[in-house]
């Protein structure tokens, strides 16, 4: 090989290599996945793209999680087809998932206008993220209207009393929770919701029981069971996640064992 | 620039160096793609708490239903009741007559209970096949077996667990006296429930029900007919009965010498047929039998036997004057 034809393949590769790492700057793809992006390149498929994307959004493939690529898949699933059942919900949930609340919401909206009640989960979805931007009464509504279609779902029952309580609405967050605790006797988050809503009421007492119930539950919880109740999250991050609702049910029994308030922290 | 030029500017460096491009590349390339892999991405919910209005107590919302992959099922759906264990050693199997050694809450068919939320093991993930145990009834909008009472040959009870259980019905006293068995006799059957193993007499001679035994049957002509009902003069006919719960039973015409058949002795039904002998004129064929004794007709009275009659006619000859 004489020295040009080496200087031809070097900047050959110095070119291929500044196009794929700006590639990777915008949608930060792993070497794994450009044989994706490439596949759907030469073969373009919304059902194709939305696949891609969903298997780099599963949390219980922490070798195929990343975010970032979810995204880039979802995104040209939606360019191909607009009307794929999830794909403004995916992306919604992504966009809620990195903080951009903003954004969240209106790939949200985008999703209800076009699929309606065919997704009911897309109402949860908007009420998690108005919930997140303080707009509880939306939230309530959106909550409301998806346990319509799950009436006996947990985490849904469990975040409708997060707006309630935010909303200065205690009493109906406690009966939303009471009506479904039966089914959930070990469910931390929910007996938790329920010693706030309590106490809101100034019933300390039953707010006492209803904590220990939860600091008990939340010792048998793993990891893996956090994980799944916060689905999209990075598998590597449940442990923190865990931690942080362990401490939170300590700081609400020393608060309400304490019979004092804590100042309200936003 | 063309590539003479590249080559002569390439050519100021030793070749060693210009090689170690490609791999140097490489290397920043990988740097890169390292740094991106090394910081897992943390999102805006992991560690959330909020802060209740009044008491500052921290609140934890979740969001598993957010994902249209699991929806509530990754969650996990309603917990229902579920064997704990069963004879026939097949665990969490509901309903099918199998006994349960207790319940708890349990999972649907397709998840898998793994000891906070039924966790979905197959595609049954809104189409739940569950089985509810006797007295419970599936609600597909709460995804619930719920309890709606026991059938009639069941008790309703309540388990170690609080739980509504159907058990079938098993007496502990009786009230003594005569029970139909198996055998189609009377038993006698006494204040513990426990029953004679030799029948009451007298037996029951038609078999039995509740605690009496059948009464008699009453006679019933089952067929009484001829073929043909006209003949030529000097001809046959054949003429056919079947006739249960009867005895002495009788069938006389009236052609002369007359035609004449009895029912075999200690018999109590009788199918047969004959052949007539010649017939010359209008013949009369008669049925006549005797009820079992003791059968009762449906007025209560003593059942009385009706004779069944059937005639033959000779077909017409006609003669020029």
């Amino acid at each position: 090989m004489n020295g040009a034809t080496f200087a031809i393949i070097a900047i050959g590769i110095v070119l291929c290599a500044v196009l794929i790492l700006s590639v990777s700057s915008a949608a930060r793809l792993t070497i794994g996945e450009y044989t994706e992006a490439a596949d759907l390149w030469m073969h373009p498929s919304a059902q194709r793209a939305y696949a891609y994307g969903d298997e780099h959004f599963n949390a219980d493939d922490p070798s195929a999680y990343d975010i970032n690529s979810a995204e880039y898949f979802f995104t040209i699933a939606a360019k191909l087809d607009p009307s794929l059942p999830y794909v403004f919900h995916e992306l919604a949930r992504i966009e809620f998932l990195k903080g951009d609340f903003n954004g969240a919401l209106s790939y949200i909206n985008i999703q209800i206008l076009d699929q309606g009640d065919k997704t009911p989960t897309s109402y949860y979805m908007r009420g998690l993220i108005e919930g997140y931007m303080g707009d509880y009464a939306d939230a309530e509504q959106d909550y409301a209207h998806y346990l319509k279609y799950d009436p006996i779902d947990w985490a849904a029952v469990n975040d409708y009393s997060w707006v309630l309580l935010k909303d200065g609405k205690p009493a109906l967050a406690n009966a939303a929770i009471e009506k479904v605790l039966q089914y959930f006797p070990n469910n931390p988050w929910l007996y938790n919701s329920d010693a706030i809503a309590l106490s809101e009421m100034g019933d300390a007492t039953s707010a006492r029981e209803r904590i220990n119930v939860a600091s008990q539950a939340v010792t048998q919880l793993t990891a893996a069971q956090w994980a799944r109740a916060y689905p999209g999250n990075a598998p590597n991050v449940a442990g923190q996640g865990l931690a942080a609702l362990k401490n939170a049910i300590a700081d609400n029994i020393h608060t309400i064992d304490s019979g004092g308030h804590i100042p309200a922290v936003q | 620039m063309t590539f003479q030029k590249i080559e002569r500017h390439l050519k100021k460096y030793r070749t060693s160096y210009y090689r170690a491009v490609p791999l140097v590349v490489l290397a920043l390339f990988l740097f890169v793609l390292t740094l991106h892999s090394a910081h897992p991405f943390t999102s805006a919910e992991v560690a959330f708490t909020d802060a209740a209005p009044s008491s500052g107590l921290a609140i934890v919302p979740a969001s598993c239903p957010s994902s249209p992959d699991t929806g509530s099922c990754g969650c996990g759906p309603a917990p229902t009741l579920q064997c704990i264990s069963q004879s026939g050693g097949g665990a969490f199997g509901l309903g099918g007559g199998s006994v349960c050694s207790g319940y708890q809450y349990g999972c649907p068919s397709g998840y898998t209970f793994d000891g906070n939320w039924c966790v979905v093991t197959g595609s049954a993930c809104g189409t739940s096949a569950t089985t509810c145990a006797i007295g419970y009834t599936y609600d597909a909008a709460s995804d619930l077996c719920t309890f709606t009472g026991c059938p009639a040959e069941y008790t309703r009870t309540v388990d170690s667990s609080g739980y509504d259980v159907c058990e079938i019905t098993s007496p502990t006293s009786c009230v003594p006296g005569l029970l139909c068995d198996t055998d189609g006799n009377l038993h006698k059957q006494s204040a513990d429930c426990s029953i004679a193993s030799e029948p009451a007499t007298p037996l029951c001679q038609y078999g039995c029900a509740g605690s009496t035994c059948n009464p008699t049957p009453v006679p019933k002509v089952v067929t009484f007919s001829l073929a043909p009902s006209l003949v030529p003069s000097g001809k046959t006919t054949v003429v056919s009965w079947n006739v249960e719960n009867v005895t002495d039973c009788t069938v006389t015409g009236t052609n002369n010498p007359p035609d004449s058949w009895s029912q075999p002795a200690g018999t109590t039904s009788w199918s047969s047929s004959g052949v007539s002998s010649s017939i010359v004129g209008q013949t009369i064929y008669t049925l006549h039998c005797t009820p079992i004794a003791g059968a009762l007709g449906g007025n209560g009275a003593v059942a009385k036997w009706v004779d069944q009659t059937l005639t033959v006619n000779i077909v017409p000859t006609f003669h020029e004057q």
